[in-house]
């Protein structure tokens, strides 16, 4: 894919009928398809949402959103200044703190447990297709169902299956509802995150895994290398690109989650996270340009991050 | 990687890109044509439509109902047809709606320019909705002239009025009284006092939690996301005689009283149900004998008899035996400096851009026996809003005989006392916006849940910041 | 592989000391073998158990789901939580009609997404063209904007659409099933381009010079090559259209017309606590793809992995 074809730079209507130009009409007839269906739907609605995000648009308007007053920045400075969004100390950050901390720590975690469980499911053994089968349960499994199964598990209701467990065990006297405590709730969400995420991961590594050349370990049985020495002499830099490529794309995905907060704990407890205060903004109290102006904040904080993400970790990566 | 390093900086483009757009430019004036050009060919389009089809034009009536339950909705559409059958001319479609998701499905339904023509919503709904301007005001005027401004009950018509405009924003259709509901048996034998006070409140909490088979006092409405915190609260609030605003239209979140209600309030959680409650939470644990009183509507009448679930069997299963006698009825609470009763008006909005025939089907469903079949469905839970209607109403459920008549009187004449935030006399159209406001984003069960679980504010800080916010949306609603 | 040739040292060791069970055992068992069991057996109980949960509870009475403390084991495989499901009397019963919606929805998704991204990543992957880098970023460009980002400015425009053309955007199937091809074809498009490339050209090359066309090279050479990386981006469509939530939350009014998750949405927050009957609704929707999971897992690997990594 890098190396652009040089014969393209011939003058296109000389060459309607040279085999290259049929060549790039039939592709481009082939491709258009997708690519009116991806620009229509979220390319153009991107651009339209920037445009709500400098207008006042509420219920009174949104049925004529072009009628819309401008008030140019006032969404975006009502948003830095709102008491969900901007941070205020430790015990309470604010949804731009909250996205970014849960973002990268459930991320982490996510590669983390990945990079475990391929590496428990690069050996063979007996019944292993069936257990990586198993293993990728939770990804697939709708998030819905999920959700809600882990919300009833944890669940502070004598029913509650965790709660029972640990006063059982003598660990606590009385319930705790886990996902409504400050803190608890975030790294509840944040493990929620891994457990689902984490074969997707699983996959990506394993299949480089096994693409590693097995010359490389037996020279390092050569130099006397131990489980760990080839682990970390061969395995993690052979690892290094895809970690990297799995810890973009998750970060990404995670950080414009919206599903799994909100079914989990509906945005309460210090999991406000950016996505779920835009829906708040735009459903709740029908502001819908401010709405739109937080998701431009997350959506900038997520370009600088992969700006810098780009520039120093892949380059670095790609060097070595 | 090369794939990554092309997206990158052209993402960074098409950021710069989105930020140039964003002034207004010749483009955008451009689709502003486009969309007159567009909205003419419908108008084309159903000229061409109606000729050929006079005979049988049908007008559509949607009516959204948070009356959302099965046999609920059969019942609406049951009177519904009453009126297509004199109507044929007219269909009226009964939607069922979420309370929850109704804030979601306006606004879409606002979006796609689809609002419905009624909408049966809680009166906190109708000063913004009022405010943003998408109700129809002189329809709910001519509906209320034409069922009779003398039948309706004197406090719900004066809490649909709009001090913008002077007129009734929406029509009042029922509603619900709350209050402490709580367990004769075990407060006599304890020897407390009914919990009408917070006295007598904070007395059956040190004692409730391990008397009989009790586990808690009480459940707080404690979720951060569910108005229920909310509800209690204000009652709590309005007992204490703190209100949002004084008379001079200041701020009044931090004052003494407020502090007050939210110290007082945070205390019972010490004998609460732990967690984040809700009303679902708190109704559970008085129905399975593990909390001696329950804040609630009167809508839990008949589940107290019958255990609350399932019209399509399965309820829960009441441990103690005729619970509903043994329940006392506590609507009216005082605080140390004052008295208050709190409760829900529910209407019917008559949206904007409506059909006038709406406005006929409102009137249908307050008269005579369609009114009467509507209050039957939940009987304790939609007092009438109509004085002709009384008679009729007490008649309508065989579970009054479980209930005592002082009872019984104090819900009928509930909405003559019953108070709100919202409907303080003298609260212009601003601040009504803004406690509808504090409501839409929970600013009470936030504080709440922060006081009382999470222990990160205090009454104190909780109450500045209570200040600080509400005039932040004071601030917004008026510039 | 390294670790293969050590594994089999182990055994033969295993085998030579034949003896009791505990001998064998004893013999087997090494310390990188004791935490690579102990690991897996964590990580299958704790995917498991809140699959266990989730069905298990479905088979509950409500006493049993709604007592003191929670029941383990249910005391018989009760029906009542289906029933109800299924009651067409029942306030959240017809559930049958939102799994229905949900296939409405995700096979039509899935179909689609995989002819119009073949017919894509083939022209992505083989022909040169001008603007072929530009589109292809363009199309991962979807990757960076959040769903509630795209749902407003999405929805009113759609509705302006449907104004002149005459749909409605609301409680309208093929408009999701629209929406649902714009989040996943980037992603399928990527995944079969990538596999397209690991076919050696010159066999197509071969065949274009015995006179096929490019769609009949498409046709005959590349798709049947490419079996595991089709299922796979099938698959992969499917679960998404079927799991869906906030589009659908936004898009659909009617109940009628609700998909799955939505409904047990409904379910959940209903005033009535019904755990046993969301839980029941949870695994007649879990099922469907697991099994397809299950069923294709040797494809999906292959197809997902080769997809995915290149590059």
């Amino acid at each position: 894919m890098a190396t652009q074809p040089k014969r393209l730079r011939f003058p296109f209507l000389r060459h309607w009928n040279s085999l290259q130009a049929r060549e790039a009409r039939l592709a481009w007839f082939l491709i258009l398809p997708t690519a009116i269906i991806v620009f229509g739907l979220v390319i153009f609605p991107a651009f339209f949402s920037v445009w709500i995000s400098f207008h006042d648009v509420g219920l009174g308007n949104l049925n004529d959103v072009f009628r819309a007053p401008f008030i140019g920045l006032q969404n975006y400075l009502q948003v830095f200044d709102d008491f969900a969004f901007k941070f205020q100390g430790l015990s309470s950050w604010g949804a731009a703190v909250t996205s970014i901390v849960y973002s990268f720590v459930a991320t982490t975690l996510t590669v983390l447990i990945g990079l475990i469980a391929a590496l428990l499911l690069n050996r063979p053994f007996r019944g292993r297709g069936a257990t990586r089968a198993i293993f990728l349960f939770p990804y697939v499994a709708p998030i819905v169902s999920v959700a809600f199964v882990w919300r009833w598990i944890l669940d502070p209701r004598p029913s509650g299956v965790l709660n029972d467990v640990l006063i059982r065990l003598g660990l606590i006297d009385l319930p705790v509802a886990f996902l409504a405590e400050r803190g608890l709730a975030l790294l509840l969400v944040v493990m929620f995150e891994a457990w689902r995420y984490f074969p997707f991961a699983m996959l990506m590594i394993l299949a480089r895994l096994q693409a590693v050349d097995n010359t490389l370990y037996e020279a390092a049985d050569v130099d006397g290398a131990g489980n760990w020495g080839k682990f970390r002499w061969v395995t993690l830099p052979e690892l290094r690109y895809v970690l990297g490529a799995i810890f973009l794309l998750r970060l990404m995905w995670t950080f414009n989650k919206f599903d799994d907060i909100f079914l989990l704990t509906g945005g309460g407890f210090g999991t406000k996270v950016l996505p779920i205060l835009t829906y708040e903004f735009s459903f709740k109290l029908f502001d819908f340009g401010k709405g739109a102006a937080t998701a431009m904040i997350l959506l900038v904080i997520l370009l600088i991050f992969m700006f810098l993400y780009v520039r120093v970790v892949m380059r670095n990566i790609e060097e070595d | 990687m090369k794939r990554i390093s092309y997206v990158l900086p052209l993402a960074l483009v098409m950021a710069l890109l989105l930020a140039a757009c964003a002034t207004p430019t010749p483009e955008t004036v451009e689709v502003t044509r486009e969309v007159e050009v567009e909205v003419e060919v419908p108008v084309q389009q159903t000229v061409v439509v109606e000729v050929p089809a006079e005979e049988i034009e049908v007008t559509v009536i949607e009516f959204w109902t948070t009356d959302n339950e099965e046999p609920r909705v059969d019942k609406y559409e049951e009177i519904a047809a009453r009126y297509m059958a004199e109507h044929p001319d007219v269909e009226i479609r009964i939607v069922p709606i979420d309370e929850g998701s109704i804030s979601q499905r306006i606004a879409t339904a606002r979006a796609a320019n689809r609002l419905p023509d009624i909408v049966r919503m809680g009166i906190e709904r109708v000063s913004s909705f009022a405010a943003d301007g998408i109700l129809d005001e002189d329809a709910a005027e001519a509906v209320i002239e034409s069922v009779g401004i003398g039948d309706f009950r004197e406090g719900p018509l004066n809490m649909v009025v709009d001090p913008a405009t002077g007129k009734h924003a929406a029509v009042p259709f029922d509603g619900w009284i709350q209050a402490i509901w709580y367990r004769e048996d075990v407060f006599a034998d304890a020897g407390l006092a009914a919990p009408t006070s917070w006295d007598t409140i904070l007395a059956a909490c040190e004692t409730l939690p391990g008397t009989g088979n009790l586990l808690y006092a009480v459940t707080l409405g404690t979720d951060p996301g569910q108005n229920y915190g909310h509800q209690v609260f204000e009652q709590v609030a309005m007992s204490n005689n703190a209100w949002p605003f004084d008379s001079a239209g200041n701020v009044t979140m931090n004052t003494p009283e407020m502090i007050e209600a939210l110290a007082f309030y945070a205390s019972l959680q010490d004998c609460a149900v732990p967690g984040p409650q809700y009303w679902r939470g708190a109704r559970e644990a008085y129905e399975l004998d593990q909390s001696g009183m329950l804040f609630y509507s009167t809508y839990i009448m008949d589940d107290l008899v019958d255990g609350s679930g399932l019209e399509a069997g399965g309820n829960v299963d009441i441990p103690v035996d005729d619970l509903a006698g043994k329940t006392g009825f506590a609507s009216k609470m005082e605080g140390p400096n004052g008295a208050a009763s709190y409760g829900q008006l529910v209407t019917l909005g008559i949206m904007e851009g409506a059909d006038p025939v709406a406005q006929e089907v409102v009137a249908h469903f307050l008269s005579g026996e369609n009114y009467l079949d509507v209050l039957e469905l939940a009987a304790f839970g939609k007092v009438p809003v109509l004085k002709s209607a009384v008679d009729g109403w007490s008649k309508l459920s065989p579970y009054f005989a479980n209930y005592a008549p002082e009872t019984m009187s104090q819900i009928a004449n509930g909405f003559d006392t019953m108070q709100r935030w919202l409907f303080r006399p003298g609260y212009d159209a601003t601040q009504r916006a803004v406690i509808g406001d504090i409501e839409g984003r929970l600013l009470i069960p936030t504080v709440l849940s922060n006081i009382a679980l999470e222990g990160n504010m205090t009454p104190e800080t909780a109450a500045a910041f209570l200040q600080e916010q509400v005039e932040a949306l004071l601030a917004e609603r008026q510039g | 592989m390294g670790s293969e040739t050590q594994s089999t040292s182990l055994s033969r060791a295993g085998s030579r000391a034949r003896g009791t069970i505990i001998d064998q055992l004893a013999a087997w068992i090494t310390w990188p073998r004791f935490f690579v069991t102990l690991g897996i057996t964590f990580f299958l109980f704790s995917i498991l158990f809140p699959f266990y949960w989730m069905v298990s509870s479905s088979f509950k009475t409500r006493a049993e789901i709604g007592g003191r403390e929670p029941v383990y084991v249910p005391s018989a495989l009760r029906l009542d939580a289906y029933r109800e499901l299924f009651d067409p009397e029942s306030p959240i019963g017809r559930f049958g009609g939102n799994i229905i919606n949900s296939i409405k929805i995700a096979i039509p998704s899935a179909l689609i997404a995989l002819i119009l991204s073949t017919l894509g990543a083939y022209a992505i992957a083989r022909m040169r063209f001008r603007g072929r880098g530009f589109l292809l970023n363009g199309i991962l460009l979807v990757y960076l904007f959040p769903g509630v980002l795209l749902i407003i400015p999405l929805f009113s425009m759609l509705a302006r659409i449907g104004d002149s053309i005459g749909f409605e955007v609301q409680d309208n199937l093929p408009v999701l099933v629209v929406t649902y091809l714009a989040m996943t074809l980037p992603v399928a498009l990527y995944m079969l381009a990538n596999y397209f490339r690991t076919i050696p050209e010159e066999i197509e090359q071969a065949a274009m010079i015995d006179g096929a066309s490019r769609l009949g090279v498409i046709w005959r050479i590349t798709l049947p090559l490419s079996v595991p990386a089709l299922v796979s981006v099938a698959i992969y469509c499917f679960m998404i259209a079927w799991n869906e939530f906030l589009f659908a939350l936004v898009f659909l009014n009617d109940r009628e017309m609700f998909t799955m998750p939505i409904k047990i949405n409904t379910i959940f927050n209903d005033p009535t606590p019904r755990p046993n009957v969301v839980m029941a609704a949870s695994t007649l929707m879990t099922i469907p793809v697991v099994v397809l999971f299950l069923a294709l897992e040797r494809y999906l690997t292959e197809g997902l992995s080769a997809g995915s990594v290149k590059g």
